[in-house]
């Protein structure tokens, strides 16, 4: 394994992990609070090892699968690691665990918190913990790959490891020019929303972190009360859109933008994404408003608490206008469906993707022909293709692989001796990056009260679930570090 | 400049490999998914999954805003088609691999009437070459410039050598010679070297000067002159068929050494000059019977590397003075010691070059555009040679008043057929073919090289 090149790919990510972190530390400056060094100690540390690991630019510039599933993995971890440290000195979250869970959340844009308190977070560390889940539903290696210019970083590897979703490709041949064009969407699509927001009359600083939290899918609140707080139907339709938004493949984006709008319509993705927000929002409206749900009293008012939920759910965002968790069992159930599910593959959402989903059924239904008539030969298709069997069965190994970790996951956190469902959709709600789950650790509670243990094996999960488990296995197999 | 490339067999990847370095945008097409997912895992490139002459997979990599197609899968015609698809959807300039003998005398047909901007021929160039290298008559590398007018050549500095342990500029008064050392190569370092360098023994250096002064440099170095009047051909595929009719043109004897039977009776049908000899090559009984060793030049032209390099060793073994053998296969030819083996060709390189020249030809403006390129040193150094169309910054100035980059040097100036070998006080002008040697620029002008 060329170790010399991981080292150097780390190096620029801290760097680029403190210049994020100025940029937080210069918005607690302006709100006047005392935290400079929290995040100047933080800073510091960051640039000297940064600094320090790119002095020498490595000889041996190959790099390949293996290489880039390791930088991605260890890189998330670290990357946790010192963005916990400002909570940690600055003695506002005075668990490191506890800072630790509530930074892998913002990076993995889970938005699960241990903080029961946020109103009394200070401004800076707040910013900081929204601004996580911006960088985080990119990805910062992705960041790293757009920003660079050195030929030694360009490696198509460490978008596949970073980019959720079975089939990553890049949209055109330059892989520094890809990356430049996915922020570019990202960025211009977070302004769009801030402004919307700000012209509904959120505050600045509201509006600022509830965009972060919507464009990387991942679901903080400043609020102790959430998006409900602001009380605004406007508000929320604004975040309903974008949470949905930011949940389809950022393909589609770039196929709008140059005019093939045709094409971008036709993605078989969007359509069954599309598909199943309507129909979720359709049903569950309908069975809340027979089973006389509070808030549930109108049409209008069921689409409005509905949709926002759906997309919420559905994108990973995990934002609450309302206690789910005391919705009739058919209206939860299909929302842990929804969490199955997830987002589109390219996206900054998380969960196992819509595509996989379709892949898997349709290579079951094939199996299910093959079984009625054996020597029948089914290609299985996808956006009118053929899907390659590699595709296939890296899908199934994902699913097989997600399975065990669901539930290796669920039988530690059982220990806590919450109930089932709290225990179960808690682990759930981590490893697909969505955040408030059902029961005890429903929109109304937090995940603060988890035992150290848990806490740790969610936070491995948050990431596992983010980086679509494979870097992060890779990093607990001794053979990855055999020569 | 936007290529797309279709094939990714050998000569299509080592394409994407030059092609990259000089920073294009290429997307690349091959039905192969497991070789699209290797190359694309190697190389900053766009990969597609299809079929090249397909119409919606070449809108898929962006045919409409391409500057340059390149066809080179493995059937001639796909080729073909993918070029003319390509170039009425938009296209500029388009390239397609015929290697077939049945098309080798339309080329001209489908540039001038197909509208294909260069139908490549491996095969035809390699025969090509080795005719060349064979009719040079010295056994060492040599590529010529200005067509045929100035030389380059690689010659290893042996113990004995006259010009060990003198300063170069030295050269012309010791021996009255007009050449111009262009680069030496000692150990993995390459250096491009001035006036003071001072060569060692081991050193490979690689020298331009008029054909004369080649020649003249020969004799002082003690280099046998002899020319070749019979070659013996070991494999009877399409460059052999090439070669053989070549070399015949020019009244060489030839013999060629096939296996199969009836490729032989169809070799024996088109070359009526040619003796065909069925039998396997590489048994060393046959060869004797055949009297390789009356023979002045072996080519190894089997379709397996491998057997090319044991064939060529046997026959240095038989004290035969030109050994040529074909070696393919990337990872082989980097084995390979130059000191056993001098001559050796490769039909992908050979094209590959080829390819890339037309695409830097085509990628320059007015002032100079490059007319030959041949890279050496395991392509880390390269000779062009551009024709000067119009006046520019660096014509009508003596050298020595033009701020050359670090790493680059004029090796030869061809005027009206003359050829020089530059000083300070000579000057570039319009009309003028120059050869610039450089390492580790990609020149696609001229006026690059001043920076």
């Amino acid at each position: 394994m060329n170790y010399r090149m991981i080292w150097y790919i780390m190096g620029q990510i801290f760097k680029v992990e403190a210049a994020f972190m100025a940029i937080s530390l210069a918005v607690s400056l302006i709100y006047g609070e005392n935290l400079l060094v929290a995040f100047g100690v933080t800073i510091f540390a960051l640039i000297t090892i940064g600094v320090l690991l790119t002095l020498k630019k490595p000889e041996k510039h190959n790099f390949y699968a293996k290489e880039g599933f390791v930088v991605v993995g260890i890189s998330w971890f670290v990357l946790s690691l010192f963005g916990a440290l400002p909570f940690f000195i600055s003695e506002e979250v005075p668990s490191f665990v506890d800072a630790f869970f509530e930074t892998a959340s913002g990076f993995t844009t889970t938005g699960a918190s241990v903080i029961s308190d946020v109103e009394a977070l200070s401004h800076g560390l707040l910013f900081w913990r929204s601004f996580t889940h911006w960088i985080g539903g990119m990805g910062v290696l992705v960041f790293v790959l757009a920003l660079f210019p050195e030929q030694e970083t360009q490696s198509i590897y460490l978008l596949k490891a970073e980019s959720p979703g079975p089939k990553v490709g890049k949209i055109v041949s330059k892989l520094r020019i890809t990356a430049r064009i996915l922020y570019g969407i990202y960025i211009a699509m977070t302004i769009i929303e801030f402004i919307m927001l700000v012209c509904g009359g959120m505050d600045v600083f509201d509006s600022i972190v509830n965009s972060f939290a919507t464009a990387g899918t991942g679901g903080f609140s400043v609020r102790n009360g959430g998006i409900a707080d602001y009380n605004s139907a406007y508000s929320e339709y604004v975040i309903s859109a974008f949470m949905i938004l930011f949940g389809v493949n950022f393909n589609v984006f770039y196929l709008i933008l140059i005019g093939k709008v045709k094409d971008a319509v036709k993605s078989e993705e969007l359509r069954v994404y599309l598909g199943i927000v309507f129909a979720s929002v359709v049903a569950i409206s309908a069975v809340n408003m027979i089973n006389n749900v509070e808030g549930f009293a109108t049409v209008g008012e069921s689409f409005r608490y509905s949709l926002f939920q759906v997309a919420s759910v559905i994108s990973t965002t995990g934002f609450s206008t309302v206690d789910f968790a005391a919705w009739p069992t058919f209206s939860q159930t299909l929302l842990v469906v929804l969490m199955f599910f997830g987002a589109c593959a390219g996206s900054t959402g998380g969960g196992t993707k819509i595509v996989r989903s379709i892949i898997m059924l349709k290579s079951g239904y094939a199996e299910l022909k093959h079984c009625i008539s054996p020597n029948s030969v089914i290609s299985v298709k996808f956006e009118g293709k053929p899907v390659e069997n590699d595709v296939i069965r890296s899908t199934n190994g994902y699913f097989v692989a997600y399975f065990s970790v669901l539930a290796l996951s669920t039988l530690i956190v059982s220990f806590d001796g919450l109930d089932f469902t709290s225990t179960f959709t808690g682990v759930l709600a981590c490893l697909n990056n969505i955040g408030p789950a059902l029961s005890e650790l429903g929109p109304t509670h937090n995940f603060g009260g988890l035992s150290v243990l848990s806490k740790l094996v969610l936070s491995f999960d948050m990431i596992a679930g983010r980086l679509e488990l494979f870097p992060v296995l890779l990093l607990l197999s001794p053979r990855t570090y055999r020569r | 400049m936007n290529i797309i490339i279709i094939g990714g067999g050998k000569l299509g990847s080592m394409l994407v490999e030059y092609l990259i370095k000089e920073g294009h945008d290429i997307a690349l097409i091959d039905k192969n998914y497991k070789l699209i997912e290797s190359i694309v895992g190697k190389y900053d490139i766009l990969g597609i999954c299809g079929n090249g002459a397909n119409v919606d997979t070449l809108k898929e990599a962006g045919v409409a805003k391409a500057n340059i197609l390149i066809a080179v899968t493995s059937s001639d015609e796909v080729n073909v088609l993918c070029a003319l698809v390509g170039k009425k959807l938009g296209a500029r300039h388009t390239v397609a691999r015929v290697r077939a003998p049945e098309y080798s005398k339309q080329l001209l047909f489908m540039r001038n009437e197909l509208g294909i901007g260069m139908a490549t021929n491996p095969e035809l160039e390699t025969a090509i070459e080795i005719s060349r290298i064979l009719r040079s008559m010295h056994t060492v590398k040599m590529e010529s410039f200005a067509r045929g007018r100035a030389d380059l050549v690689e010659i290893p500095m042996t113990d004995d050598s006259p010009f060990i342990g003198v300063k170069l500029w030295e050269i012309y008064t010791k021996f009255k010679l007009k050449i111009l050392i262009c680069a030496v190569q000692r150990g993995d370092e390459v250096y491009i070297p001035d006036g003071n360098f001072v060569l060692k023994a081991g050193d490979v250096v690689q020298i331009t000067a008029s054909h004369s002064d080649i020649n003249e440099m020969f004799k002082i170095l003690g280099y046998e002159k002899q020319r070749v009047r019979s070659a013996f051909i070991v494999g009877g595929g399409t460059i052999a068929y090439y070669l053989a009719r070549e070399l015949t043109d020019v009244g060489i004897k030839v013999k060629i050494v096939e296996i199969s039977e009836k490729r032989c009776v169809e070799l024996s049908e088109m070359l009526p000059k040619v003796d065909v000899i069925c039998g396997d090559g590489t048994n060393e009984e046959l060869l004797s019977e055949e009297k390789i060793d009356q023979f002045d030049a072996c080519i190894a032209l089997t379709g397996i590397d491998e057997e090319n390099i044991i064939i060529a060793l046997a026959s240095k073994f038989r004290k035969i003075p030109y050994v040529i053998s074909k070696v393919n296969n990337s990872s082989i030819l980097r084995l390979l010691n130059r000191e056993t083996l001098e001559n050796i060709v490769s039909p992908k390189v050979i094209s590959a070059n080829h390819i890339v020249r037309y695409v830097r030809s085509k990628q320059s403006d007015t002032s100079g555009s490059v007319q030959n390129l041949y890279k050496f040193v395991d392509n880390k150094v390269e000779a062009v040679e551009f024709v000067v169309r119009e006046e520019s910054e660096c014509t009508g100035k003596p050298l020595r008043a033009l701020k050359l980059k670090r790493g680059i040097l004029i090796a030869c100036i061809v005027r009206n057929g003359k050829v020089i070998i530059p000083g300070g006080d000579d000057t570039i002008e319009k009309n003028d073919n120059v050869v610039v040697v450089s390492s580790n620029f990609y020149l696609r002008n001229l006026d690059e090289i001043i920076g």
